[in-house]
């Protein structure tokens, strides 16, 4: 069997994966991003590459990616559609691939008000279900979005999707998994879970469903490096679910890393009794050091050392 | 109907500063409706005016007409001749009224005093909201007769985004997450199913692609040579 | 287009301009409103003091909370003007007709007032000495001071109306004499005559009659009234003949009448009134004999009554078979309707009904002689004054086409509003009604004072405030409405319909002018707001004035009461705009104000529990800050205007 990328391997040969959040820097300087990457290369199986997140504009998403290919970390190319029309979203899709990344991770994108240029206009000339239906024809079918023939070296992502099942409604939440999954994703990131016990009923569904069956699904976890920044997310941002005990915990903490240690215990959790769930996405908001050290108190590694692999165009 | 707000008299009164005389145009349709253009608001734009010219000591003298509606030509007629002997014409209709005077009047200075907003109806007194984004190619019997293309956001045509919550959209708690707003209907119309289906990128050609967009209704063109 | 008559007017039988005079009264113009009640009513004097006011009746703020004090108020603006001619007062050409009235009670006097106006010569003959007919002879003086009919009758004498009293037509003149010498002849003679019920016992001489009773009381001429007065009829007459008893010193006064209390023809008020002074009522009870012992009476046997009225509602009483009562008494007085004094008939060759009466046509008002016409009690029947003053116009407008040859007009094409919508009903605020003050019953039942005292000036503004000004409301102009709603949405009432273009049904539309405020379209007007007269005032407005002043007619109000305009310094040079509600208001207004050179501008509203549409100004605060915005545009600091409620207290200082 060949393998879209590592990650794909490391999935379909039943590893708990990993994989962990590199936020490129808002100037033109990979320096960052390459010691980000070298901090992360023996702990994770590949890493996320946000594509300017939160609409602030940041260096892309796929120049970075190439940087961090270079350190033996594997990237994983964010594409929202905030900020790229049909055309311009292939043209940097071919680009990304024709630089050696193999992993994509499709989704609407932050809304620009939240940015740093709240007067752009938006495109989301796609969504995020259509960008992965047309990828994944573009891949199954050599077929550019317009539905012309690509000749030859088609791009061949193992794409990905994310989910959040802390946004409303919660039901049909299930549904649009299953509409990404049907469009083609392989794999989910999850917006990062604090509130388990939704997480479980939700995975609940997925499972009654046999989603967990047809992609393999990535629990988001985020260790909060204060009780303020619980609160933050908690009440400042759209779509998160903070439970009021674990900012009392974080409060009420000593030890100024108690948030580390929550998070290895979701680890801990989500590995041992959620099933359907296949790895774990860390996203350590400017925390970025921690990631090593959950990985490792996690029992995560280390990991499988996989060749390269992965088919390959070049 | 299409609303639409008046501009700030500052704005309005920069644009005609060097002017003696103006007409103010109002236009008793869409604008007269939502209370931004019609004979009232014209009055009140046209007195506004005056006092600030008077006050700064380049009094300006007004004159003001509502045409029944500033889109049709016919009814600009009747302001030919008071177009004559003024400097400007300041339009309290939209943009669509702003353009037909300044195509029948080429030689005059031709400004707008309304900023044209959207297509939408009334919510409660003196509060209005878009619901038609103009896209030409309408898909409400889709999503439950609410429109995702001006409703949400992003106009997602698969949401919601993962920023819904509360059934508020992450923009803001005073804008209905349009999504919620469709799943909830429809699920009351046991038509959730067709929810899953998915919607294929939207075919924007329809709303903006090649200059103004134009209908054409074949049944009303007159066919001259066989008559 | 039907003219939409307020139900006051509608009910008045010359269809006083009732709304526009309690208007003049609510911004002070007393002499406009002495005015518009004198326009068509020679009688304001006598009216504003006895007139039954079938206005108040139907008075639609009756459906609030209680109907107006109309006569209350007319009063008021009468002595606060005095009464003021009519415009068209002046002396009319004069035609060299000379018409003939038979009779100076107020049908005569009216046809003669508005004949002489016209310029005929007119020759009024009254057998009495003075003019008036009822008012003169009949009312009690406790009711209508005779100051008050000789001002009237004086403004007709005044227009030219010439009378000889004391004569008496029929005896001392025949009616084909005065056709001889004059070119139309107008008989009204009213009912000048006590009723008699043929009861055994009724020829006693101390059995009197009421209008021979009331007449005498009213000359002060002695006559022979006992401790025991048993007045006989449910009428105003009667209870004018019982409490005149009472005046007259009677121990006890007792009135017996067939019909039940509430069945009595008489006027609520004036039974309560009686009651007050002692009058004690005998209700249901039908005289059958007056007993007389040794020549003298000694009381009344009266039988139950079963029915007053037959199924059909006519007038037909049975009685309780051989159930009686008897009521002890000295003196019997009665009151049992009135009938004409045919005697002006002797050798007049008019045809007369079976009843010996005058036959007249009731539409044409003529009889059987070519130029004899007729008017008042003797065409209508009883009724009140202003019934017959009616008459009296319709008949100096026959006589006059009579004489210039050409058809008189038909009368007016009107529609009476309708009550008022239930849900408009619990939107107005309650007010409550002035009450007017009066004497005591203790220090009133001794003497022939005038037992009604009038409202003063404060009582008059409070009660004028609230007319509902019924059909000055708005009107749409429907080319120009573009049916946006906004006027349905701002209503106070939810009065209009906005099918297509909008419609304001005079019902239920409280002419607050809120509407007319906010019409993108400018396509409603208000008959309430002087739209002209507001601009007049705007354009007015220069450098030098001080103080602009929007205000709500009851913040007008608490404002005059206060203290009078006068007695503030900084309304002197003020320009005062009076709205019918400050959401009335426009930014216009606020913008012509400046821009002429007003100072300052301030809107007042009146005090919450006193204001006379609820919800009406709940927009001025935005109004007002949008104006403040226009403002600062132009310069000018937006503090210069501002939006003072007096329940803050008085805004100017």
């Amino acid at each position: 069997m060949k393998y879209l990328s590592k990650l794909h391997q490391a999935l379909a040969e039943g590893h708990f994966a990993v994989t962990a959040e590199i936020g490129p820097p808002k100037h033109a300087s990979a320096q960052g991003v390459i010691r980000h990457a070298q901090m992360l290369q023996s702990c994770v199986d590949a890493a996320n590459i946000t594509d300017c997140q939160t609409a602030i504009v940041r260096l892309s998403s796929i120049a970075a990616g190439a940087h961090i290919l270079g350190c033996g970390v594997e990237p994983i190319v964010q594409m929202t559609c905030r900020d790229r029309n049909r055309i311009a979203i292939q043209a940097d899709l071919l680009g990304a691939y024709s630089l050696g990344m193999r992993n994509l991770l499709c989704l609407s994108g932050d809304h620009q008000k939240f940015g740093n240029h709240p007067s752009a206009k938006n495109v989301y000339d796609l969504d995020s279900v259509q960008l992965i239906s047309l990828m994944r024809r573009m891949r199954d079918e050599s077929k550019f979005f317009c539905g012309e023939e690509i000749k030859e070296h088609e791009p061949r992502f193992f794409i990905g999707a994310v989910a959040n099942p802390f946004a409303d409604p919660f039901e049909y939440r299930v549904d649009r998994l299953e509409k990404k999954i049907e469009a083609g994703a392989q794999f989910i990131q999850t917006q990062c879970v604090f509130d388990m016990e939704r997480f479980e009923r939700f995975m609940e569904m997925v499972r009654a469903r046999g989603l967990d069956q047809r992609a393999h699904i990535l629990a988001g976890v985020t260790p909060l490096k204060s009780w303020r920044a619980a609160r933050y997310l908690q009440t400042g941002v759209s779509g998160m679910i903070v439970p009021d005990t674990l900012v009392e915990r974080l409060k009420n903490a000593a030890d100024p890393k108690e948030g580390i240690k929550v998070c290895i215990e979701q680890i801990r959790h989500i590995k041992e009794k959620v099933r359907g769930v296949h790895g774990v996405h860390i996203m350590a908001i400017a925390w970025e050091e921690a990631v090593p050290e959950i990985a490792e108190r996690a029992g995560l590694l280390p990991r499988p050392g996989l060749q390269r692999r992965a088919e390959s165009i070049d | 109907m299409i609303k639409a707000q008046q501009k700030d008299i500052r704005e309005i009164a920069g644009m005609v500063e060097g002017c003696h005389k103006v007409l103010l145009a109002g236009c008793g349709g869409c604008v007269t409706v939502c209370l931004a253009g019609g004979e009232k608001e014209t009055e009140i734009a046209a007195r506004a005016l005056r006092l600030i010219r008077k006050r700064s000591g380049k009094p300006l003298e007004t004159v003001t007409y509502v045409a029944t509606r500033q889109c049709e030509p016919e009814f600009l007629a009747p302001l030919d001749e008071l177009v004559k002997d003024v400097d400007a014409v300041i339009s309290l209709a939209c943009g669509v009224g702003v353009q037909c005077l300044a195509e029948r009047y080429q030689d005059k200075w031709v400004v707008p005093a309304l900023d044209t907003k959207f297509a939408g109806g009334s919510k409660e007194t003196g509060v209005w909201e878009e619901r038609c984004g103009l896209c030409g190619d309408c898909i409400l019997h889709k999503t439950g007769g609410i429109c995702p293309v001006v409703r949400c956001s992003k106009s997602i045509l698969n949401g919601p985004c993962g920023g819904s919550q509360h059934g508020k959209c992450e923009l803001g708690q005073d804008i209905d997450c349009a999504w919620q707003l469709i799943y909830d209907r429809m699920k009351a119309l046991g038509r959730l199913s067709e929810l899953t289906a998915v919607q294929p990128p939207k075919d924007w050609s329809k709303a903006r692609d090649g200059g103004p967009r134009r209908l054409i209704r074949e049944d009303l063109i007159a066919d001259e040579i066989s008559e | 287009m039907t003219e939409h008559m307020p139900p006051c007017s509608g009910a008045c039988p010359v269809n006083t301009d009732v709304r526009g005079y309690l208007a003049a009264i609510a911004r002070q113009d007393y002499a406009a409103a002495s005015r518009l009640i004198s326009a068509s009513n020679p009688f304001p004097s006598v009216c504003a003091w006895v007139c039954p006011h079938p206005c108040e009746d139907n008075c639609r703020r009756g459906q609030v909370d209680s109907a107006l004090s109309i006569r209350g108020l007319k009063r008021f603006a009468i002595e606060a003007a005095g009464v003021i001619d009519s415009p068209c007062d002046a002396p009319a050409k004069k035609t060299g007709k000379k018409v003939a009235v038979v009779g100076a009670g107020p049908g005569g006097l009216t046809a003669a007032y508005d004949l002489a106006r016209q310029g005929h010569s007119v020759v009024v003959y009254e057998k009495n000495s003075g003019l008036g007919g009822h008012f003169l002879t009949s009312l009690p003086t406790y009711r209508l001071p005779r100051e008050m009919l000789k001002r009237d009758t004086d403004r007709i004498l005044a227009a030219g109306v010439e009378a000889r009293t004391g004569v008496e037509v029929g005896k001392d003149i025949t009616i084909a004499r005065l056709r001889e010498e004059y070119d139309a002849l107008i008989i009204s003679v009213g009912l000048a005559r006590s009723k008699s019920l043929p009861l055994p016992g009724a020829d006693h001489p101390g059995v009197l009659m009421a209008l021979p009773f009331l007449h005498r009381a009213n000359t002060g001429e002695s006559q022979a009234t006992g401790e025991r007065v048993l007045v006989i009829g449910g009428g105003d007459v009667a209870m004018d003949v019982a409490r005149t008893a009472v005046r007259l010193g009677a121990a006890q006064v007792n009135t017996i009448c067939l019909e039940l209390r509430e069945q009595m023809p008489a006027h609520a008020w004036e039974i309560e009134e009686a009651l007050d002074e002692g009058v004690i009522l005998i209700n249901g009870y039908g005289p059958v004999e007056i007993l007389t012992k040794d020549g003298k009476i000694v009381g009344v046997k009266a039988q139950k009554v079963k029915s007053v009225f037959d199924p059909g509602g006519k007038f037909n009483p049975t009685f309780e078979p051989g159930e009686f009562l008897s009521v002890p008494c000295d003196t019997v007085i009665q009151a049992v309707g009135q009938v004409p004094d045919n005697s002006f008939l002797n050798q007049s060759g008019l045809a007369v009904d079976p009843r010996g009466s005058v036959q007249t046509d009731k539409n044409t008002l003529t009889t059987s002689l070519p130029g004899v016409f007729t008017c008042g009690e003797v065409v209508t029947g009883p009724g009140p004054a202003i019934a017959a003053v009616a008459s009296g116009h319709r008949a100096a407008q026959l006589v006059n086409s009579f004489l210039n040859g050409a058809p008189a007009a038909g009368p007016k094409e009107t529609e009476v509003i309708g009550p008022l919508p239930g849900k408009v009903r619990e939107l107005i605020p309650k007010q409550k009604r002035q009450a007017m003050p009066v004497l005591a019953p203790g220090s009133r039942k001794n003497n022939f004072e005038p037992f009604e005292l009038g409202f003063d000036q404060k009582a008059a503004l409070c009660e004028a405030l609230r007319c509902l000004s019924c059909g000055l409301g708005a009107r749409v102009e429907s080319e120009k409405c573009a049916a946006c709603l906004t006027c349905l949405r701002v209503c106070p009432y939810q009065a209009p319909v906005v099918g297509g273009p909008a419609a304001m049904p005079p019902e239920g539309c409280q002419a607050c002018g809120v509407c007319a405020a906010f019409c993108p379209a400018g396509a409603i007007s208000v008959a309430n707001l002087n739209l002209s007269a507001i601009e007049d005032t705007l354009r007015a407005v220069t450098e030098e004035t001080r103080l602009v002043l929007f205000t709500e007619q009851a913040a007008c109000r608490e404002l005059l009461a206060a203290a009078g305009p006068q007695m503030i310094p900084a309304l002197k040079d003020a320009a005062v705009i009076t709205l019918p509600a400050a959401g009335a208001l426009r930014l216009e207004w606020i913008l012509s104000a400046f821009e002429n050179g007003a100072a300052r501008v301030v809107v007042a509203q009146g005090q919450k529990d006193s204001r006379h549409h609820a919800g009406s100004g709940k927009y001025l605060k935005g109004v007002i800050a949008r104006a403040k915005n226009l403002l600062e545009a132009a310069g000018i600091p937006g503090d210069r205007l501002s939006l003072r409620k007096l329940d803050e207290g008085w805004p100017v200082s």
